[in-house]
This record gives C-alpha cells, structure tokens and sequence, in this order.
C-alpha cells in the first residue's frame, strides 16, 4: 500500500492523475475503510486515504458552489449601503435648493377632498449636481412608505445614475434598501410607525441626499 | 453607529485576509466602519445565500430574503450576546427569516395573526446534516481565504475550473516555472488541511 501525498491526491480528484496511478489510488480506496481522520496505529493509513480524498473533494464542491450561486451585484451594492446610510458625516450632504412639493391638482382643487389621494405627493428636488423625481405614498390608514423615484446628474456632471442605493431610515434603523436601474429609477418601501423616515440616496464619490418623509397630509398638516 | 475614519489599507488586507476573528469584526462593525461591514457581508454571503437557498419558501425571491437577513443583522447586531457565535447567529437570523417570509406569502387563517403563526413548529429548522453540510462549506471557504496569498491563488486554479486548469498554465498565471508548481502545491495543500481542521475542530466546542 502506498502513503500517497494530498497532491496526488489532488490530482486524483481533478481527474488529471496519470492513468497507472489513478488505478493505484482506486485499489487504495477500495481496500480502505471508512474515513478517519488520523493514521492507523497499525501504519498504512488507509482510512486516512478515503479522508483525504474525501476532504479535497468537499473543498472541490465548496469553492464551485461559490461560484454557482449567490446574490446579485445589485443586491450587493444594497446590502453593501446599508451601514453606510446611517453613518454620521459618512458622506456630505449634497446641497440643495429649496425642495419643490408638488402635490396631486386633484387633491384639492376641485371637488374638494378627494380621499383616493390623500396621503400621495410628487416631489422634483433640483440640486447643484442632481434632479430627482420623487412620488410618496404614506397611505393614512397605513404604516406604509412607498416610494418610486428617478434620479439624474446635473449638467456638467458626469457619474452614472446606475446602482445607486436608496434606502430608507429612520434615525439608526434601516427600514428597507434599494438600487436604482440603468435609467437612475428605483423602488423602495417599507412599514413603519416612525414619524422621523428619511429616505437616503447615497451618490458613490459626490454625496448624500437626504430626503425627510413627511407623513402629514400637505393639505392638512395638523391633522394627526 | 458613528466612526467612519477612513480605513488604512492594512485594515482592509487584514479584515479581508481573515486575520480578523469574528468578535473584531463585529466590534468594527458596530464602530461604524464601513469596510469592516463589507468583510462581514463578503466572508459570510454564501452561507447566508445557502441557508435561504436550502429552507425553500423562497424560490425566485432569494435575493429579497437576502436583503431582508442583512437588515435585521444590521439592525440587531448590537444584541448580539456572544461574538464567538457570530457564524451560528447569522444562520438562526436567516431561518427565522427564511420562516415569516414563507408565512407572509401564505394567507394566515381568518382571525389569527402572525403572532398565533410564531406557536406554530419551527418548520423552517434545517435538518442537522444539512445544516453541518453548511457550517462545513464555511470552515473550507474561511480556511481557503486564511491561507498566504499565493497559496490561495493556487488552490482556486486547482478546484474552481471544470475542466480543470493544466498545470503550466496554472503555473504561467502564477509568474511561476511549470516545475515549481509541484513543491508549491504540495506545501498549500497540507497548510489548507490543517486550517480546515482547525476550523471544525474550534466549532465542535461547545460555546459559553
């Protein structure tokens, strides 16, 4: 019986060991017992063998299946943000103009009321280096936040509006996360009873927005 | 969370070359250092992705149960009673996971809440073999990325390519001569098997 090295071993498990010694190794194995991690005390270590042919066959499995399967890279880059979006200073807040609240012409102008509406708003924040389109749902007889946004660069700016993440907060809590597509949209909600949600978009390399969720009715801001 | 220095790079190799043991990891974590936070994501996703993958419920929607895991991780990483069990907490965090989203999916009974549903068996614990099967695949995947650079870079010529990689191109891509890939190889090998079984050995003791 042969003491074979892991490397031969190895080479067995791969498939590339030359064809006399495969048929060794094989004779080995079948004259071997179960695995067992240390040699015999009689010498021979043959049930070391199968353990050894064993474990580099699991390292085998273990380092494909890595390959094989796993989360998007854009799971990732959510995942990725989520510290980053309750981090003090992590990065500067990106400064803005006054933040624009549009809200539904329907939600009031007519007939007055119209509870199909309540609690909806569009958003266009204008920044020196960005613009985005923001639609709110806090449904009022709902915990709900939903958000669907679009975000662009300025002018004169030249970062991509892809995987962006945006998240939602409230203070040191992270209520849901999100990227954005390839058009700089995304989607992204959460259930909460916090009246301090914000909602973060965090622009890899130029800033932060921080967007704070107002759950008031913009018609009827003193109505709990 | 609050401290975010910028990480030196030493910081980065050591957290990515595991010199860092869980507890420092969790401790920069919580220090609110962001590259600690991705060695965290980055050493344990595909056992998070695995255990997600094997509790089924989920299928089509591993990715949402995966963000859905890393939020509450992040969220109760602070309540983390030993940082020894980090490994065995993250598949406990994953189950539970795994078990209210597969409730969510199914309609609860008229009258009842998910508070009802938590009296219910636990039928998202894994059988024990699967779950060793898991907890095994990490020990590899951990003692791979403790070896030395090169040696780490060799192993995943040998094992990751199907059909496999010969050697003098295994040796080329390592700046290496064809007939010292045997010696190297040999040394790598036996070092992978002895991080292994430190690795399955550490996690057989039982934990305070």
């Amino acid at each position: 019986m042969t003491r074979w090295r892991l490397e031969d071993l190895a080479d067995y498990v791969r498939g590339v060991a030359p064809a006399d010694r495969k048929a060794a190794i094989e004779a080995d194995l079948a004259a071997a017992g179960p695995a067992r991690s240390a040699p015999s005390a009689a010498g021979g270590d043959l049930p070391g063998l199968r353990f050894d042919v064993e474990l580099l066959r699991e390292i085998a499995a273990a380092l494909r299946q890595d390959g094989a399967t796993g989360p998007s890279a854009d799971t990732l880059v959510s995942v990725s943000s989520i510290l980053t979006a309750t981090a003090s200073e992590a990065t500067p807040a990106l400064p803005t103009l006054p933040l624009l609240s549009v809200t539904d012409p329907q939600a009031g102008l007519y007939a007055g009321f119209r509870s199909a509406r309540h609690g909806h708003r569009d958003l266009e924040i204008h920044g020196e280096r960005f613009d985005l389109e923001l639609s709110v749902d806090t449904p009022f007889d709902a915990i709900d936040v939903i958000i669907v946004g679009r975000l662009a660069p300025g002018a004169e700016e030249n970062w991509g509006v892809e995987r962006v993440p945006a998240i939602l907060v409230s203070g040191s809590e992270v209520l849901a996360t999100s990227v954005t597509n390839r058009f700089g949209e995304f989607h992204v909600a959460a259930q909460s009873e916090a009246d301090n949600v914000e909602l973060c978009i965090l622009i890899q390399g130029v800033g932060q927005i921080r967007v704070p969720i107002d759950r008031r009715d913009p018609l009827f801001p003193d109505r709990p | 969370m609050t401290d975010n220095r910028p990480a030196t790079a030493q910081d980065r190799d050591d957290a990515r070359d595991a010199a860092w043991s869980d507890p420092q990891l969790v401790d920069a974590c919580l220090a609110g250092r962001q590259f600690a936070w991705d060695e965290l994501i980055a050493r344990y996703r595909t056992l998070v992705y695995s255990v997600i993958v094997k509790s089924g419920g989920a299928t089509g929607e591993e990715d949402d149960v995966f963000q859905a895991v890393w939020l509450d991780v992040y969220n109760q990483l602070d309540r983390l009673k030993s940082r020894d069990s980090l490994r065995a907490w993250l598949c406990t965090v994953t189950r539970h996971k795994c078990y209210h989203w597969r409730l969510r999916r199914h309609r609860l009974p008229e009258g009842l809440d998910e508070s009802w549903a938590q009296t219910l068996p636990d039928h998202a614990a894994l059988p024990p073999e699967t779950l060793e099967g898991l907890e095994r695949a990490q020990d590899i995947r951990e003692a791979v990325a403790a070896l030395p650079e090169r040696c780490r870079e060799l192993v995943l010529r040998l094992f990751l390519d199907d059909p496999p990689l010969p050697y003098a191109e295994i040796a080329r891509s390592l700046g290496l001569a064809e007939g010292s890939i045997g010696a190297l190889r040999g040394r790598c090998l036996d070092r992978l098997k002895h991080e292994i079984e430190i690795r399955t050995a550490t996690r057989a003791i039982p934990q305070a």
